[in-house]
């Protein structure tokens, strides 16, 4: 009991560099500074798509930026749950945790872009083509991810049946990834492909500016809920230790 | 060894199924019952106030845009078997939860994979028996004349049902231990079956109605083989964590 306590005590030797470059103050400002720096780069400096989506072309550097951050979060979950199943002692089950609600909120964002998006060049919010019914329904599984966990008492338990969930879960990633490349009737445009980017250098600028911005912000949200789930558990710690007084 | 074992395990599990046919009686009922309200709330519809009819799919108008006949009856078919499935799934621990086998069953010197393949062999032959009822009742309400095109739909029947039972098995032990676990189990397995219901159905519709291009169902039943496998290796890999107490 007592180590946990301990643990939250200010850690007395000097901060590194790199931990320094981690920590998430420094990733909000970098987050804050990459988004402006996009915004600006995107309705300033990127030109007019000339392949007949127009104006409406810009958002997909928020769009697409935001999808991939979301992938990234669920390959964090993927990647924690992995480890946490094969070592003892894994990345404490808030970063899994935290990565799957993280990937949701970014999901939820790429909806709403894409269905922006969608009305200015379908005409529709909405369309049942492949590439949307997928991350729909990968969007459902990893919802699903809360009910499994939340109808689990014995921890123990929940936390090994989680981390075989959010595994199992990652197969609906690569389904919507590749959903646009393969399936025929897709509406979904594709601009990077593995031979090519369909892009000119300063709309490439924007589009890795934003990416990185939106990684950066995933990153902070990150360390945030990770460092909240980690002094949750501690506080219960020392309701329970009270207690036994 | 291990087929001997496995043998016995399913045995064992056959058995039980054989002795009660309560499970699989259910899943035909219900089938039957679902295909009836869907077939005359259809023909309802169809024969509407402008008097149009397509009896059957024969005269259906082929190589239109948009769902033809053979798409809505083949998604209704593949909705309707997911569901029967499920009442299967969820009885797939009911016997070692009612009679307190778990206990014994997890004492058994055995892999736990073994445990897996006979709990997912014992709900794919469920699902064939229903399916050898349903299936022809289906051809009988939907497709009359073109009905012997159906037995064509065996390899894509097979690798969808493959897939329904490895996902489900894996998803009900789960939920084994979780509360209102008849309640989560189709809500964390639903979202998980949606690309092989889409793949299915595809299939089924592309084989149902005339002149659908081969390459199109060889490509639906090479994505179920797929995803059959990913989720066999899944199952392999995690079904130890699963069980482990």
């Amino acid at each position: 009991m007592t180590p946990t306590v301990a643990r939250l005590a200010p850690a007395g030797r000097p901060a590194s560099l790199l931990r320094g470059l981690v920590s998430a103050p420094f990733l909000y400002v970098a987050a804050a500074l990459l988004l402006s720096a996009g915004v600006l780069l995107a309705f300033l400096v990127a030109p007019l798509d000339a392949s007949g989506l127009g104006f409406t072309q810009k958002i997909f550097y928020f769009h697409a930026a935001i999808a991939e951050t979301a992938l990234i979060a669920f390959a964090v979950a993927l990647v924690a749950a992995v480890l946490r199943l094969v070592r003892s002692a894994g990345p404490p089950a808030g970063l899994e945790v935290a990565a799957v609600r993280l990937g949701l909120f970014f999901s939820g964002l790429v909806m709403v872009t894409g269905m922006i998006w969608g009305r200015a060049a379908w005409g529709v919010w909405w369309a049942w083509e492949p590439r949307l019914t997928t991350f729909l329904m990968a969007l459902l599984v990893y919802a699903a991810y809360f009910v499994v966990r939340g109808s689990i008492d014995d921890v123990q338990r929940r936390e090994t049946v989680g981390s075989v969930y959010a595994i199992i879960a990652f197969v609906t990633v690569p389904v919507t990834f590749f959903a646009t490349r393969y399936l025929p009737e897709g509406l979904h445009p594709v601009v990077m492909t593995a031979s090519e980017a369909r892009m000119e250098t300063s709309m490439a600028l924007t589009f890795a500016v934003c990416t990185l911005g939106m990684v950066a912000l995933l990153a902070a949200l990150l360390r945030s809920e990770v460092a909240l789930a980690a002094g949750a558990g501690a506080l219960d710690e020392v309701k329970d230790l009270l207690e036994e007084r | 060894m291990a087929g001997r074992q496995l043998i016995a395990l399913l045995r064992r599990d056959l058995l039980l199924e054989t002795r009660r046919l309560q499970t699989v009686l259910s899943m035909v009922i219900f089938a039957v019952v679902a295909m009836v309200v869907v077939r005359y709330g259809w023909s309802a519809d169809l024969q509407g106030p402008s008097g149009a009819s397509f009896p059957s799919g024969d005269t259906a108008p082929v190589g239109e845009a948009g769902p033809t006949v053979g798409a809505v009856p083949a998604a209704m078919l593949w909705v309707i078997f997911v569901f029967a499935a499920m009442l299967g799934l969820s009885r797939t621990f009911a016997h070692e939860r009612e009679d307190d086998c778990l206990d014994g069953l997890l004492l058994c010197p055995v892999d736990r994979v073994l445990v897996f393949c006979a709990k997912a062999i014992t709900n794919l032959a469920l699902l064939l028996v229903m399916q050898v009822v349903a299936i022809p009742v289906f051809g009988l309400f939907f497709l009359e004349g073109s009905a012997v095109r159906l037995l064509v739909c065996t390899p894509v029947v097979l690798l969808a049902d493959i897939g329904l039972a490895s996902v489900g098995t894996l998803v009900a032990t789960m939920v084994l231990h979780a509360r209102s676990r008849d309640l989560v189990l189709p809500v964390v397995l639903l979202p998980l079956l949606v690309p092989v219901v889409i793949a299915a159905t595809s299939a089924t519709a592309a084989i149902v109605d005339r002149g659908a291009p081969l390459a199109d169902v060889l490509g639906r039943l090479g994505f179920l083989a797929a995803y059959d496998a990913v989720f066999l290796v899944l199952a392999w890999g995690t079904y130890g964590l699963l069980m482990r107490d």
